[in-house]
């Protein structure tokens, strides 16, 4: 039994401890925002927080987050209910095509944003240089990136 | 292209339409037929006639999209249409995808299938149609409410109102007594015209993307049902193999795996998790036939296109007489091209979910195909066709792989044999190494010029496999032997309209049998691989990925030879092709070709047209140290005839062109030794990251013609783009892709 913070709430899961907390999200807790990719940490599709970083959940044993504190896609939104600004940024700019990719580009953006309030270009490329997008949307990322600093950063949130 | 019909035009009359009244609703469908009769009960929820796009009633106006949405906005064009027609807004219209249904068919293919970038074209009219259909019901309900003619009242914003007596009532109260109306004669309805439109060619947002942001939208991956099994499947590991002999007992003995199935294409491991399943498929023990492709590969497959090149082949189109014209040129220029097979690695792998009972099978699955995945699912479990049903999900990117029911054979056959709910996932190593992959291709071209430069004879010779001989079986009988009744009858009506379409349309030769340019003598040959072996399919804009870069590379050979400006040397010989012409003149005003570039930056260009629709691009160009090529911006000119949405075909050039820049540069390639596919995972496949795209600057031209394709059309330009503005920038023609310079 694993027990661990998933989106501000306690949970514990009985799971063999190698199953990727990837797999864990998806299938014990019912959780699919979060996607497969790749499973080898090439794509950044399953991109979550552990402790308010991003990483890729495909490969990370379920073992090795008893007692952390997991955000994901479904977690993002802020404690009120509303739509994170990159949440908003992402649908003002139109970003997502096909969608898959974007639980993990959302997440690694958030925690760039987090970490960083006001990324250079270079900064936010050299970010999100591991979250793949097929539908090639990345410059409407970017794009809402910089959109979603600018207005975190005329909030002060 | 076909023209719209006009107002009078007694064409319109196939589309329109039948209508029902269940449950106090009013259905519209775009059948000739009428909703009813035409199948089966809708399982889930009932409240649709089977065959019905668009639905009014008391608590709501919906539609059913017949497409696929794979991200290219079609869910919201399409509904943009019915929208514009009724004269609602499109947050009044509930939107859901719509399940397998014969109604659904694709107007022109008679199967309903997602691709060749025809969803918009092809239900154009049909779905405005039917919202006109609609609107009059509605306007007439509401003059028998008020009890004036019909020509006292008029419609607006989901209302019909009748100015005079100052009443108004909505769709929804009127929905009941509307569906109660005989059909309005088709010929009596008018569309509205384009001068009136409220919401076509103006940017709305798609309808798909609030889910999309807070992880609420669901894929194929996500839509099996709640207590199905997970299967992984150990396919065979070189096309062509076959599984000799198999001992699953150390995989049973994994916790959680509940059975080991052998089935037709391999061996399934069903597990309570992926994980699980994943796991066990690697304890099987499988004896595979080495079959008949053990030490073929890549580099001997091209030696033999090599071969096919070096002669005359199949004539696939012949203007004047090439050979002797070539015989009689002052100066010939020869040259050879070569492409890789390439895959379509969408970022959600394969997957599919499948239910098989005695009565009933229902799939749920991200397909393009849903009628070719019912009827395959028929053929399987010998059901009825109305005791199968498919259900399309949002699927994690298409591109062409999904228009394949490979996986959803291996979801009914799984289920069946288990007689369990089941979900087929693939790895991302199965979704690349079993894949329906671009066609490796070979080019031989020769052209000759006069004294003074002008091309008198074009002569382009290409050797590949037949992407429609391996489809046509899927299409029909072969790859499912002993059963398949329905489909071969499909075959001889529906498939077959696709089939004969496309197969005259080869999509190996498209996008050079139909060179642009203004030249006397041009032979245009098809030296076909027999021995191919490498399964491959339809990928994004298909033939015209290989023959863009072939074509619009050669003409700048030419040009350069010629000592011309390749953009001035293009216009002079498209005189026959306005709207190439166009698009060409506005990307050169856009890029501002006239003016030198900025230091270190280089230009090439590049026009094709494909699927309806004419793209020009100049892509600039910086080549680094390392040598490494750097696409720093590309700008955009497209002609694709009325536009539904205009950001979403921003959102697609800018896509396709990112599909297109991934195999052109960095990108990956499907290497095949040993009768299997060697990449296996995105280390060894990359495809396009944030730090390579360029800046895209678009530009729409306006045009009255109806709606050409937009999903595929700027994948073909940007390859030859860029190779072109590598030539200027380091003397060095490349010849095949991706663009490697020698360092």
């Amino acid at each position: 039994m694993v027990q661990f913070r998933l989106n501000g709430r306690e949970v514990s899961v009985d799971a063999p401890g190698d199953k990727p907390l990837l797999w864990v999200l998806r299938e014990n807790l019912r959780m699919q925002g979060t996607k497969f990719g790749c499973g080898r940490s090439l794509c950044g599709a399953c991109t979550v927080h552990v402790d308010g970083r991003a990483v890729r959940s495909c490969v990370l044993p379920i073992a090795s987050i008893e007692g952390r504190d997991v955000k994901t896609i479904e977690g993002l939104r802020n404690e009120d209910g509303t739509l994170h600004p990159l949440q908003r940024a992402f649908v003002e700019e139109q970003v997502p095509q096909c969608g898959y990719c974007q639980s993990g580009q959302l997440m690694s953006a958030a925690a760039l944003l987090a970490e960083n309030p006001t990324p250079s270009d270079r900064q936010v490329i050299e970010f999100m240089q591991g979250n793949l997008c097929r539908c090639g949307t990345y410059l409407r990322i970017r794009r809402a990136i910089s959109r979603a600093a600018a207005e975190m950063a005329g909030t002060g949130s | 292209m076909k023209a719209a019909p006009g107002p009078r035009d007694p064409s319109r009359r196939r589309f329109l339409l039948g209508t029902a009244g269940a449950g106090g609703a009013l259905m519209i469908s775009t059948q000739l037929g009428g909703c009813a009769g035409l199948g089966s009960d809708p399982p889930e929820s009932g409240e649709w006639e089977a065959d019905a796009c668009l639905r009014i009633s008391s608590q709501g106006i919906k539609v059913r999209i017949p497409h696929a949405e794979m991200g290219q906005g079609i869910a919201t064009g399409l509904t943009m249409l019915v929208a514009e027609e009724l004269d609602v807004d499109l947050e009044q219209i509930e939107v859901e995808l719509a399940p397998a249904e014969r109604a659904f068919d694709h107007p022109e293919w008679g199967v309903q299938l997602t691709g060749g970038s025809s969803s918009m074209r092809s239900r154009f009219l049909p779905l405005r149609y039917a919202g006109a259909g609609a609107r009059e019901l509605l306007r007439r309900a509401g003059a028998e409410r008020f009890g004036v003619d019909p020509s006292e009242c008029r419609v607006e914003r989901g209302y019909v109102c009748w100015d005079a007596g100052k009443r108004r009532a909505s769709y929804l109260e009127l929905a009941e007594e509307a569906s109660r109306l005989p059909l309005p004669d088709p010929a009596e309805l008018e569309l509205r015209p384009a001068g009136e439109f409220r919401l076509l060619g103006k940017s709305v947002r798609r309808i798909d993307i609030p889910a999309k942001v807070d992880g609420s939208a669901r894929f194929g991956i996500d839509s099996a049902p709640e207590d199905a099994a997970v299967a992984c499947i150990a396919r065979p590991p070189r096309f062509g193999a076959e599984v000799r002999s198999f001992d699953a007992s150390r995989a049973e003995r994994v916790p959680g795996v509940k059975r080991v199935v052998a089935i037709s294409n391999g061996v399934a491991v069903v597990a309570d998790s992926y994980w699980t399943a994943l796991r066990a498929r690697a304890e099987l023990d499988i004896e595979w036939e080495s079959g008949p492709n053990a030490g073929k590969g890549s580099a001997e497959i091209q030696a033999r296109y090599a071969d096919l090149i070096a002669t005359p082949a199949d004539e696939v189109r012949s203007e004047g007489d090439t050979y002797t014209a070539l015989d009689q040129s002052s100066g010939v220029l020869e040259a050879t091209y070569s492409l890789p097979y390439l895959a379509h690695a969408p970022m959600e792998p394969m997957n599919a979910s499948a239910h098989v009972t005695p009565e009933r099978c229902r799939v749920w699955a991200p397909t393009q195909s849903p009628g070719a995945a019912r009827d395959v699912a028929v053929a399987i479990t010998g059901l009825d066709y109305e005791q199968v049903s498919v259900y399309p999900t949002y699927m994690g990117g298409g591109f062409g792989r999904r228009s394949e029911i490979d996986f959803v054979i291996e979801a009914v056959e799984v289920s069946r044999a288990v007689e369990a709910p089941v979900q087929v996932i693939w790895s991302r190593e199965d979704d690349l190494q079993h894949g329906f992959y671009r066609p490796a291709t070979r080019h031989f071209l020769r052209a000759g010029l006069d004294e003074s430069g002008v091309p008198r004879a074009w002569l382009h010779r290409i050797a590949g496999p037949s992407v429609m001989e391996r489809v046509m079986p899927m299409l029909v009988s072969a790859l499912l032997p002993n059963r398949v009744p329905r489909w071969i009858k499909r075959a001889a009506s529906g498939a077959s309209g696709f089939v004969a379409r496309r197969s005259t349309e080869s999509p190996i030769v498209e996008g050079a049998e139909e060179i642009p340019y203004q030249i006397d003598n041009v032979r245009i040959e098809y030296a076909r691989d027999e021995e191919s072996f490498v399964p491959v399919g339809f990928w994004r804009s298909v033939g015209h990925s290989h023959n863009a870069f072939v074509v619009e590379s050669f003409v700048d050979e030419l040009a350069h030879a010629a000592g011309r400006d390749p953009y001035m040397f293009r216009r002079q010989y498209l005189a026959d092709a306005p709207r190439h012409l166009r698009v060409l003149d506005r990307v050169a005003e856009l890029a501002n070709w006239q003016s030198p570039a900025a230091d270190g930056v280089h230009r090439g260009i590049a026009v094709h047209a494909s699927f309806g629709s004419v793209v020009a691009m100049v892509a600039e160009v910086r080549v680094t140290e390392e040598p490494s090529i750097r696409v720093e911006r590309v700008f955009v000119a497209v002609d694709c005839g009325l536009v539904i949405n205009p950001d979403s075909v921003q959102a697609q050039v800018e896509s396709a062109l990112a599909f297109g820049l991934s195999s052109t540069i960095n990108g990956g390639v499907v290497e095949v030794e040993d009768g299997a596919v060697t990449p296996s995972n995105f280390d060894a496949y990359p495809i396009l990251r944030m730090a390579d795209m360029p800046d895209v600057v678009t530009e729409l031209i306006a045009s009255d013609s109806p709606p050409s394709g937009v999903g595929e059309i700027a994948t073909p330009p940007i390859a030859p783009a860029v190779a072109n503005a590598v030539f200027v920038a380091t003397g060095k023609r490349l010849r095949s892709l991706p663009l490697v310079l020698p360092s």
